[in-house]
Parts: structure tokens; C-alpha cells; sequence
């Protein structure tokens, strides 16, 4: 491992310098927003506000302790600090760089991270909403396969002035399928690298099917699943739209009470008044991916 | 809960402090800064939210609700004053001195 590397990449609207490669994300020459680098990394937070068995906050301050990968020290939305732990495999430590310690850093910056995959239709967003495992990157793939860019996976973007302007930033190239999804997309899993060790997950690069400009929202959607024998589809208004939004914060667990769950109430707020969001309940097993994609296209088309 | 302080007619009731809300087609959600938790009212709530956004005492709301919504005199004072002692007891609304109104 050459030290003295230093990588620079965009991903979620930030330039990135980077002493970690991240082969998954764009390579950018613009002014680094975002500074990652090595370095030591303290076991806990004095007078944390925020305590989580992975975490510890406090102000713009946060700490991730992942065990046998490494630990994180999220500051100010500018920068990361990584210590990793002996041993420890680069895709394990990306893994949760690009998840977990950029989720805090987003919010930090006062954008607001969400739990959600985005494609783009005609020139606006998409994004599909929901708990792990209710099939937004399947979705997102399935929607790749009818060629449609894909924005994001998984962290989804909003940047919201007061105004109610709502714009999606992209991710990065890169969807992540389970393997059995990746199959039924006609990818071969065993090309694709396992982005997870403790989930079957496979990295799937985008290339052309990125869209790498930011886009103006045009609908939310939120996945949910119910012991149902078809797919329903909704409108939602009011509180139940807020509900659905807070609920699909990317890593909420790690604001507090004073600073960062009153910024996130005022963005899912203006988001709740602005925008159009949708719930869709779908049966459980098996995912009816293409009838979903064929439901939501006809949505979409009104 | 104590019932010491428990809101009635006669009483002067104002928003509680620490609150961050929000005006949503109708229903007002409201966060509370140092519990962190969430509240939503209807358009109803909405509305004798709004009423108490300066001290206000709980007769002259009713007087005006029974107007708005055209709603009997003993049925309006009987559900104005639940729904305050409801908030009242989550610190959403707090009564007033009458002095100080």
C-alpha cells in the first residue's frame, strides 16, 4: 500500500480526496469537500449526546466503532478520520466508510440522507423508500434493465432550500443486488465482488446507466410489505407523508434531541409540503419485480 | 398525573415553549425540542393551535370554535377541554397567571 496515494472521487454531490481507494465510486478533479484519511481515532466521545452500541455523537462529532473493521471520526460534514483494525479487508472498511460514516457526515452538512434508492425519468427523480430488504436496489435494478439511469443505491440525497426547491444528488455508480436478484436481471453474480460479508450482496457498476447530474424531485415512493395478495398503491398527505419521511432517514439513530433531529424535522417538513409520496404496499415473498416496475411506470405516466 | 393544574374554563392556556412545528395540508406536526419526540394534530387540533399562539383563555376559544364549526356549546367546551389537558400533559401547552394575560 503506497501512503502517500491520494484518491479523488465524487459521490453524493461532494468531491472526495480519499487515502482509501474506493474503486465503486467516480474519479472527480474538482476541489475536495471531503478530506478521508488515516490516522488515530479515539474509542469514545466525551460528553457524547447520541450513544448507540456502534456509535457515539455529539454536535458535529460522530464515532463509529466497528468491530474487527475500523473506527470512524465523522467531523464538521469536511472530515473522516479511519483507524482500522488489524486484518482488516479494504471492502469491509469502504463498506461502512460509504454507508454509515458518509450517512453522518450528510447530515452533518445539512442535506438530508435517505434511506432510498433514485432513478431518473424524464429528466426528474425517483426514488423508491424503504427499510433494508424491501427491495429498493432490486427495483432500481429492474427499472437499469428497461434503461433507465440509475441515480443513487441505497443513500439517497435531498438537497432542500426553504423555499421547497427538492434536488436529488447523485450516489455513486454502483447497485447493490443480492445474488439471486442479480440472476433474474441476467447479471452474472460470481463477476460482481460481494460488497457485505455478512449479506449475500453483490456490486454491480453502473457505468452508462449512471446519471451523474443532480435532478429535481419528481416522486417519493415508499416501499412497504403486507400480508397481501396484490400491490396497492397510494397517495399519502398530511402527517402520514412526514411519518413516512422521518421514518426513512438514513441513519437517524444518530442525531440528537437539540441540533440534528430539529434540522431533520424542519427538511421532512418542507419535503412532507413540497412533494409527491406515494406508499406501495406489495405482498411479501416472492418479489414480483416486474409487475412492480410495470405498476410504477403507469404511475408515472399519469 | 397530578390533576392540580388541570385546565377548565376559566383558564388562560398559551403554546408550551420548545417546539418546532409545521402547517401540513391542514394537520400541524409538532416536534418537541428536548424530548425529541412527535405529535400530530388534525385540522381541528390544528386550529385551537393556532388560537393559542398568544395567551388565550379557554371560554373565548370555545366561543369562537362554536362559531367556526358550528358545533353545540356543551360538546365544543367538553372536547376543547380534553384535547388541552391531553397537550397540557405531554408540555405542549402551559396555562398562564390571568394577571399576566
Amino acid at each position: 500500500m503506497d501512503k502517500a496515494e491520494i484518491h479523488h472521487y465524487k459521490a453524493y454531490g461532494l468531491n472526495i480526496e480519499s487515502a482509501l481507494p474506493c474503486p465503486e465510486l467516480a474519479p472527480s478533479r474538482g476541489v475536495p469537500d471531503v478530506r478521508v484519511r488515516y490516522g488515530a481515532v479515539p474509542d469514545s466521545l466525551a460528553d457524547a449526546t447520541v450513544k448507540g452500541w456502534y456509535y457515539q455523537a455529539r454536535g458535529n462529532r460522530l464515532l463509529l466503532i466497528i468491530e474487527d473493521v475500523a473506527r470512524y471520526l465523522v467531523s464538521d460534514g469536511r472530515e473522516i478520520i479511519i483507524e482500522r483494525a488489524p486484518g482488516s479487508r479494504d471492502n469491509d472498511v469502504r463498506l461502512y466508510l460509504l454507508g454509515s460514516a458518509f450517512g453522518g457526515l450528510l447530515h452533518q452538512r445539512g442535506v438530508l440522507p435517505l434511506h432510498g434508492s433514485a432513478i431518473e425519468v424524464n429528466g426528474g427523480a425517483v426514488v423508491f423508500l424503504g427499510p433494508s430488504g424491501l427491495g429498493k436496489s432490486a427495483l432500481a435494478g429492474a427499472f437499469y434493465k428497461r434503461g433507465y439511469r440509475v441515480m443513487t443505491d441505497d443513500v439517497c440525497v435531498l438537497s432542500i432550500s426553504e423555499e421547497g426547491i427538492l434536488v436529488v444528488l447523485p450516489g455513486y455508480p454502483q447497485l447493490k443486488l443480492w445474488a439471486e436478484v442479480a440472476r433474474s436481471l441476467g447479471e452474472n453474480s460470481l463477476e460482481l465482488g460481494q460488497v457485505d460479508p455478512l449479506v449475500e450482496k453483490h456490486g454491480l457498476p453502473l457505468r452508462k446507466g449512471f446519471c451523474e447530474t443532480p435532478l429535481p424531485l419528481r416522486r417519493l415512493y415508499v416501499l412497504t410489505t403486507a400480508e397481501t395478495q396484490k400491490f396497492e398503491l397510494a397517495p399519502l398527505k398530511g402527517m402520514e407523508k412526514l411519518t413516512a419521511l422521518l421514518n426513512n432517514t438514513y441513519r437517524f439513530c444518530f442525531l440528537d434531541g437539540q441540533g440534528g433531529k430539529v434540522l431533520n424535522f424542519k427538511q421532512c417538513a418542507t419535503l412532507a409540503q413540497h412533494a409527491a409520496v406515494s406508499r406501495v404496499i406489495r405482498p411479501g415473498a416472492p418479489l414480483l419485480l416486474d409487475e412492480l416496475a410495470d405498476l410504477l411506470e403507469r404511475d408515472l405516466a399519469l | 398525573m397530578s390533576n392540580q393544574n388541570a385546565i377548565d374554563l376559566n383558564s388562560v392556556v398559551v403554546q408550551g415553549e420548545g417546539l418546532v412545528s409545521c402547517d401540513l395540508e391542514g394537520d400541524t406536526a409538532l416536534m418537541s425540542v428536548e424530548s425529541g419526540k412527535y405529535y400530530g394534530l388534525d385540522p381541528i387540533g390544528s386550529r385551537i393551535w393556532g388560537l393559542i399562539e398568544k395567551p388565550r383563555a379557554v371560554a373565548d376559544m370555545c366561543e369562537i370554535l362554536q362559531e367556526e364549526f358550528e358545533v353545540e356549546r356543551e360538546r365544543c367546551e367538553h372536547d376543547v377541554l380534553a384535547l388541552l389537558n391531553e397537550l397540557a400533559e405531554e408540555n405542549l401547552v402551559k396555562v398562564v397567571d390571568d394577571s399576566a394575560a
